[in-house]
C-alpha cells in the first residue's frame, strides 16, 4: 500500500481488526495486514481492507458457535487455548453500568410498563376488586374524593355493581357536595362499549338541580328516555326528511322538553377535566397508579351523551325554522337557527377532551344553521350580522376539513412512528430480561457443576454485554414517554389525545395490536418483518450449530 | 469423506497452488492470480491449513520497513487430495456436460 493518509487509515483498521481474532487464529490477521503492504492500487487496497475486516468479523463470530479446538488440530501460533469470549474487565464494566442504569427511574418504569402490558394481555387485571377495596377503605376513613373515584370506576363493562357505585357516590356527595358532578358518570354508564341511561333517575335529577345551567344533565335524562324507545320503529322513523322530522316531532314530550332545555342551557360541560384531575390525584395519593392505568384514565373520563339525539333535535329545530320562513315569520326562523348554532358553539367552547366526533358534529350544526341564518338576517335588514354569520359558516367548514386531514395524519403517525418506537421499546425490554435470565442460569450452572463450561463463559460474558446494550436502548427509546408521563401527571387535562394514544401504543403494543388497530392496517407489515427476521436468525443460528456439530463428528 | 468443501473458489485456488506445488506463494499473489478477494481467499486458506492440507510459514527476510509476509503451499496430503478433487470434477463434467461450477 502506498504511504498515504488513506493507506495508513486502512492499515490501522487492519491492525485493530487483529484483536477480533481468537489467539490461535491471530496470525491470519497479521498475514492479511502484512500482505496489504504489497497492494499498490487504492481501489485494490480498499477492497483488501474490507475483505480483511470481513475475515476478522467472521473469525470473531464463528468462535461463539464453535466447540473448543481439539489438541491435535494444527495451530499457527502456540498451543490452542480457548479464552473467555470477552475480557472479564469489560464484563465487569458492563455489569456495573447495567446496575447503575437499573437505578434510573425512567428505565425501571419502562421495564415495569412493558411487562405489565404483557401480563395484562395474558391475564387481565380485575380492577373491580381494587376499586371495591378502595371504596371500602375510603368509606371507613370518610375520604369523599376516593369514594367518588371508586364510585365512578366500580361498575364493570357489563354494568355490574352499579347499585354499590351509586351508594358510594351518594355517600361521597353527602360528605362533599362539590362532588355532585360525579353523578353524571353514573347517569350515563358504559355498558358493552355503549353509554346507557342510569337505572337511578334520581341521581340525574340531583345533577340537574346542582348544575341547572349545564346542558349535560338534561341530555343525560333525554338519553335515558330515548333508550327506552330503542326498539320502537315509530321513534326513529324511516323515509324522507319530512317523514323523519314528523317522527321526531311526535316523540315523547318529556324528551322534546329536555332537549329544548339542553339547547337553551348556557353551558356545556361533560366534567372531563374535573374527573381526570380527581382520578389521577386520588390514584397518586393512594399509590395505585402506573403509566398505563393513568393514561387509560383519560379515555374513561371522556363520557358523552348521545350525539344522535343532538342531531335529531337540531334537525327538528332547523325544520321548524324553515317552516317559520315559509310562513314569513323571519324573527321566529332566526330564533330557531340561532338556537342550533349557539348549542354547537357551546359544545365547542365546553369541549375539553379531544374527541373529534363531538367537535365535528358541533361544527356541522353551526355550519348548517349559519347557512340558513344568513338569508333570514338579510331579510330582516341585518346585513352586517349576516356577513359575520357567512364568515362563521366558512370557518366551521374549514375547521372540519382540517380535523379530517389531521385525523388521517394522526393515524399514519401512530401506525408508523409510535408503533416502531413501541416495538423497539418492547424488544429492548425483552432482551434485558432474557440476558438477566441467562446470567442467572449461567451462575446456577456454574454453582452446580463447579466448572466453567462454554455455556457458563458465554452466559457470564456476553449476557452482561447484551444487558447493557438493551438497557441503554430501552432508556433512550422510552425516555420521551417517561418525560411525557411526568407532564401528564402534573397537568392531566391539558394533554392532547394524540400524545396519550402515542404513549398507550408504545407501552401497550400487544393490547393495541389486538384491539385498537384494525385488521387491514400496516401493523401486519411490521409483524411480518419481525417474524421474517426472527425466522432468518433462527435459521442461521441452527445452521451454525449444525455445522459445528458436523465438524466435531468429522474429527 | 471429503475433508474440505470444494466450492468453485476452492477449486480455483487449488488449481493455482497445484500449478507450482513446491513454490511458496504469497496471499496477495494468489488473490491476483485467482481473482479472489481477501474476504474469500483467506477463509479458504484457513480451512485448508486447519485440515493440514496447506503449509504456512513466515518469510524469513523481509524488505526494509516491511513486516514479514505469510507464505503458503500445499502439503503432500494436500497435493494428493487436490489432484483427486480436480480429477473428480473433470470426470463429473465429462459424464454430465450440464454440470458446471454454478
Amino acid at each position: 500500500m502506498a504511504d498515504t493518509a488513506a493507506s495508513r487509515i486502512m492499515q490501522s483498521i487492519l491492525t485493530r481488526a487483529i484483536r477480533l481474532y481468537p489467539p490461535e487464529k491471530r496470525a491470519w490477521g497479521e498475514a492479511i495486514l502484512a500482505e496489504s503492504n504489497s497492494v499498490t492500487e487504492p481501489s485494490a487496497a480498499l477492497s483488501w481492507t474490507v475483505g480483511g475486516l470481513m475475515v476478522a468479523f467472521r473469525a470473531f463470530f464463528s468462535r461463539l458457535f464453535r466447540r473448543p479446538a481439539a489438541k491435535s488440530e494444527p495451530a499457527l501460533t502456540g498451543p490452542a487455548q480457548i479464552p473467555p469470549p470477552l475480557p472479564w474487565k469489560l464484563v465487569l464494566v458492563c455489569l456495573v453500568i447495567s446496575g447503575a442504569l437499573l437505578f434510573v427511574p425512567d428505565l425501571r418504569q419502562g421495564l415495569s410498563v412493558i411487562f405489565s402490558s404483557w401480563r395484562d394481555e395474558l391475564k387481565p387485571t380485575d380492577e373491580t376488586a381494587l376499586w371495591e377495596k378502595i371504596g371500602r377503605d375510603a368509606e371507613s376513613k370518610g375520604d369523599a374524593a376516593a369514594m367518588a373515584v371508586a364510585a365512578m370506576r366500580l361498575p364493570d363493562p357489563e354494568g355490574n355493581r352499579f347499585d354499590e357505585a351509586v351508594r358510594l357516590a351518594e355517600h361521597a356527595v353527602a360528605k362533599d357536595p362539590s362532588l355532585t358532578w360525579t353523578y353524571y358518570f353514573l347517569a350515563l354508564r358504559r355498558v358493552d362499549s355503549r353509554f346507557q341511561g342510569s337505572p337511578h333517575p334520581e341521581i340525574t335529577q340531583r345533577l340537574q338541580n346542582w348544575d341547572p345551567r349545564n346542558a349535560i344533565g338534561y341530555l343525560a335524562q333525554a338519553d335515558k328516555i330515548a333508550q327506552t324507545h330503542e326498539h320502537d320503529p315509530q321513534w326513529r322513523g324511516r323515509g324522507s326528511k319530512e317523514e323523519k322530522i314528523s317522527h321526531i316531532r311526535g316523540r315523547d314530550p318529556r324528551w322534546l322538553e329536555l332537549m329544548g332545555r339542553a339547547f337553551a342551557a348556557p353551558v356545556y360541560d361533560t366534567y372531563f377535566a374535573r374527573r381526570l384531575d380527581l382520578d389521577l390525584q386520588v390514584m397518586q395519593r393512594l399509590g395505585v397508579i402506573d403509566p398505563q392505568f393513568a393514561t387509560r384514565a383519560y379515555f374513561s373520563a371522556d363520557v358523552l351523551p348521545s350525539i344522535l339525539n343532538w342531531r335529531e333535535y337540531a334537525d327538528l329545530r332547523l325544520a321548524q325554522g324553515e317552516e317559520a320562513e315559509r310562513a314569513g315569520k323571519w324573527e321566529d326562523a332566526a330564533g330557531e337557527y340561532w338556537a342550533v348554532a349557539q348549542f354547537g358553539q357551546r359544545v365547542c367552547l365546553g369541549h375539553k377532551a379531544d374527541t373529534d366526533v363531538e367537535l365535528v358534529i358541533a361544527r356541522d350544526l353551526q355550519e348548517r344553521s349559519f347557512k340558513h341564518l344568513q338569508p333570514v338576517l338579510l331579510k330582516l335588514g341585518r346585513a352586517q350580522e349576516a356577513q359575520g354569520v357567512a364568515y362563521a359558516a366558512q370557518l366551521q367548514h374549514a375547521e372540519n376539513e382540517e380535523t379530517a386531514t389531521h385525523d388521517n395524519s394522526e393515524e399514519r403517525r401512530l401506525l408508523t412512528f409510535s408503533l416502531a418506537s413501541g416495538l423497539l421499546v418492547h424488544f429492548c425490554a425483552i432482551l434485558s430480561a432474557a440476558s438477566l435470565l441467562l446470567i442467572a442460569v449461567a451462575l446456577l450452572t456454574f454453582a452446580v457443576k463447579r466448572a466453567p463450561s462454554k455455556f457458563v463463559r458465554f452466559g457470564l460474558t456476553y449476557a452482561p454485554l447484551v444487558l447493557v446494550l438493551s438497557c441503554t436502548g430501552l432508556l433512550c427509546a422510552y425516555h420521551p414517554y417517561a418525560a411525557y408521563y411526568k407532564s401528564y401527571l402534573a397537568n392531566p387535562s391539558a394533554q392532547d389525545h394524540e400524545s396519550i394514544l402515542n404513549v398507550l401504543l408504545v407501552s401497550g403494543v400487544p393490547r393495541y395490536v389486538h384491539s385498537e388497530i384494525s385488521a387491514d392496517s400496516h401493523v401486519y407489515f411490521w409483524w411480518a418483518i419481525i417474524a421474517t427476521g426472527s425466522a432468518i436468525a433462527v435459521l442461521l443460528g441452527s445452521r451454525a450449530v449444525w455445522k459445528t456439530r458436523r465438524r466435531s463428528h468429522a474429527h | 469423506m471429503r475433508p474440505v468443501r470444494t466450492s468453485p473458489q476452492t477449486r480455483l485456488l487449488l488449481a493455482s497452488l497445484l500449478a507450482g506445488p513446491a513454490e511458496w506463494r504469497y496471499g496477495y499473489d494468489l488473490s491476483r492470480e485467482t481473482g479472489l478477494k481477501s474476504g474469500t481467499l483467506y477463509p479458504i486458506l484457513m480451512r485448508l491449513a486447519e485440515k493440514s492440507l496447506l503449509e504456512t510459514r513466515w518469510e524469513e527476510t523481509a524488505g526494509a520497513g516491511r513486516p514479514p509476509r505469510h507464505m503458503y503451499r500445499l502439503t503432500g496430503l494436500g497435493q494428493r487430495w487436490a489432484r483427486e478433487e480436480a480429477h473428480r470434477t473433470h470426470s463429473s463434467r465429462a459424464l454430465n456436460p450440464a454440470f458446471g461450477d454454478r
